[in-house]
């Protein structure tokens, strides 16, 4: 939109024009906006927590790689080890201190 | 057709859902959840003074010199075990001002009262968070008598820490804390740390990192400076990118091989993304577990006796919609008696409407549960709020980062392994 001013007719008759187009494309947007609304919202989440599967999935087929018995068994001491875990929230996570295993082992064996 | 994402322009309403019933005025009922509410934090707060003065401290009423009595220590145990909030184990966090202002024969005393009333059904362990300038052979004596657990508040090399952390007079308390750490060291006494991260930090991410490591610390939690209470503002506001490069550096360091330091955060981001958090239940409502988001999951008891619950941070912080947070003292009632106060049912209704919003827009509320409480008022002025800087600091980031670190990792060596829905595997 352009500064100030009053204009003339022309410019007049172009901005109620856009202003009309621009009602038009809002009303389309609130509509799209509701068909999509689990769309637009879900897509993140559903992303993000598929990547967390893959994860871990594969840190359980790391460990069953390493112990072929872990397939029933408990997940192996690298997961195993966060299980006391009960909180991430748990406000600087007193009872987790001196509780933390070495995670650096996922990506240094 | 390619679906284009739509701006949406205004908020609206979202359809009814178990979460949004769930945040309408309800009656507290504790047989209402599962599994039972079990306090798990017992934060006492000792005394509200503290001998020295950091400049991003949060708390009020510094300067006091007001002590707990030991009738109030036996009075919160008294409270947990007969409102049943007392499982097997809890540990009592002796927290703010500086809990070692006080008297070391306060906290033999307390802990013999504690263990009184609680044991044998209920194991207690002790914490104690302290700026460790007041340090020496005969409170090192009294952490091993109790073996309690120390936590070191100090913000790494010199610089960084002394250009926050004073003393009231304005000098820095880095050699201080230093000594503290010395005598905690000489007596090998087991202690974690936990640093104020600020922008100056960032720039500074392997001195930071070099500094724990030669203090032979192995925990560190990194505590991202938050806007709470007195300290209004967080200095990271605009400097988002700096934390993600400081991440992904700590994550380097962390885990390269040799290193014995492990942060806090991302050792919470690696058992993220390896399990699914717990579940909890509130009728019917499931929700992931989030201990500042449950009614007396985490008690907070100033010296007075005067209590709250879901964030410690929340404790005599004055609000207009909420008072002083105070919602009872345990010298005149319980802690689930509290629970019928107008202003109990104010707070959790707020907590209950701000952990919806996380539940309806944030991609990480699996990993999570709904956020802070405390945060969410200080950032966004409303408890019924969503995400914060402290999410994004705290959680997101760090989640983030090392996700995709297993990704290029492990995940990559097992192309064969399927994607599965989320909720098949939780």
């Amino acid at each position: 939109m352009g500064k100030g001013g009053k204009g003339n007719k022309s410019t007049g008759r172009k901005s109620i024009a856009r202003w009309l187009l621009a009602g038009v494309g809002l009303a389309s947007a609130l509509g799209a906006s509701a068909a999509a609304h689990a769309v637009t919202d879900a897509t993140p989440r559903a992303a993000l927590e598929a990547r967390v599967m893959a994860v871990r999935a594969a840190l359980q087929a790391d460990a069953e790689d390493a112990n072929p018995d872990a397939r029933n068994a408990a997940p192996d001491t690298r997961v195993a080890q966060w299980l006391n875990w009960p909180n991430w929230n748990n406000w600087n996570n007193w009872p987790n201190w001196g509780n933390w295993g070495n995670w650096g082992n996922w990506f240094n064996r | 057709m390619v679906m284009v994402s739509p701006v949406r322009w205004f908020s609206r309403k979202p359809a009814p859902t178990p979460a949004l019933q769930a945040a309408q005025p309800a009656r507290f009922d504790p047989a209402d959840f599962a599994p039972a509410l079990r306090t798990r934090l017992l934060i006492l707060q000792p005394t509200p003074f503290c001998n020295i003065d950091c400049d991003y401290c949060y708390l009020p009423q510094r300067d006091s010199t007001a002590r707990m009595s030991l009738d109030t220590v036996r009075l919160a145990a008294e409270r947990l075990r007969d409102d049943g909030l007392a499982g097997p184990e809890l540990t009592v966090v002796w927290h703010a001002g500086e809990p070692l202002a006080m008297p070391i024969a306060f906290y033999d005393d307390a802990a013999a009262v504690l263990n009184e009333v609680l044991a044998p059904a209920c194991v207690v362990t002790h914490s104690i968070q302290t700026n460790a300038t007041l340090i020496d052979d005969r409170w090192c004596a009294l952490f091993k008598r109790h073996n309690m657990r120390i936590g070191v508040s100090v913000d790494g090399p010199q610089a960084l820490h002394d250009a926050h952390r004073h003393t009231r007079s304005g000098h820095g308390t880095h050699a201080r804390v230093l000594r503290g750490i010395a005598a905690l060291r000489a007596h090998r006494i087991p202690f974690h740390a936990i640093a104020v991260v600020t922008p100056a930090t960032f720039a500074q991410a392997d001195a930071f990192v070099d500094f724990f490591e030669a203090q032979g610390v192995s925990e560190l939690g990194c505590n991202f400076d938050e806007a709470e209470g007195l300290h209004d503002r967080s200095s990271l506001t605009g400097h988002e990118s700096a934390h993600a490069a400081f991440v992904e550096r700590l994550l380097d360091r962390a885990s390269a091989a040799g290193s014995s330091l492990r942060v806090r955060e991302l050792a919470l981001a690696a058992q993220l993304v390896a399990r699914p958090l717990p579940q909890v239940r509130w009728r019917g409502h499931t929700t992931p577990d989030n201990a500042q988001t449950q009614p007396f999951a985490l008690i907070t008891l100033a010296h007075d006796g005067s209590f709250t619950t879901f964030s410690p941070e929340l404790l005599g912080q004055p609000s207009t919609e909420f008072g002083d947070f105070v919602l009872g003292n345990v010298a005149t009632g319980g802690f689930l008696e509290s629970a019928r106060s107008a202003r109990f049912e104010r707070l959790w209704a707020a907590v209950r409407r701000g952990t919806r919003e996380c539940e309806d827009h944030c991609a990480h509320y699996a990993f999570c549960g709904g956020g802070a409480p405390a945060n969410k008022l200080y950032e966004n002025g409303d408890i019924a709020s969503g995400e914060t800087l402290y999410c994004r600091t705290m959680v997101k980031r760090p989640f983030d980062a090392m996700l995709a670190r297993l990704e290029r990792g492990r995940a990559a060596a097992h192309p064969q392994v399927a994607t599965r829905g989320f909720a098949d595997a939780s």
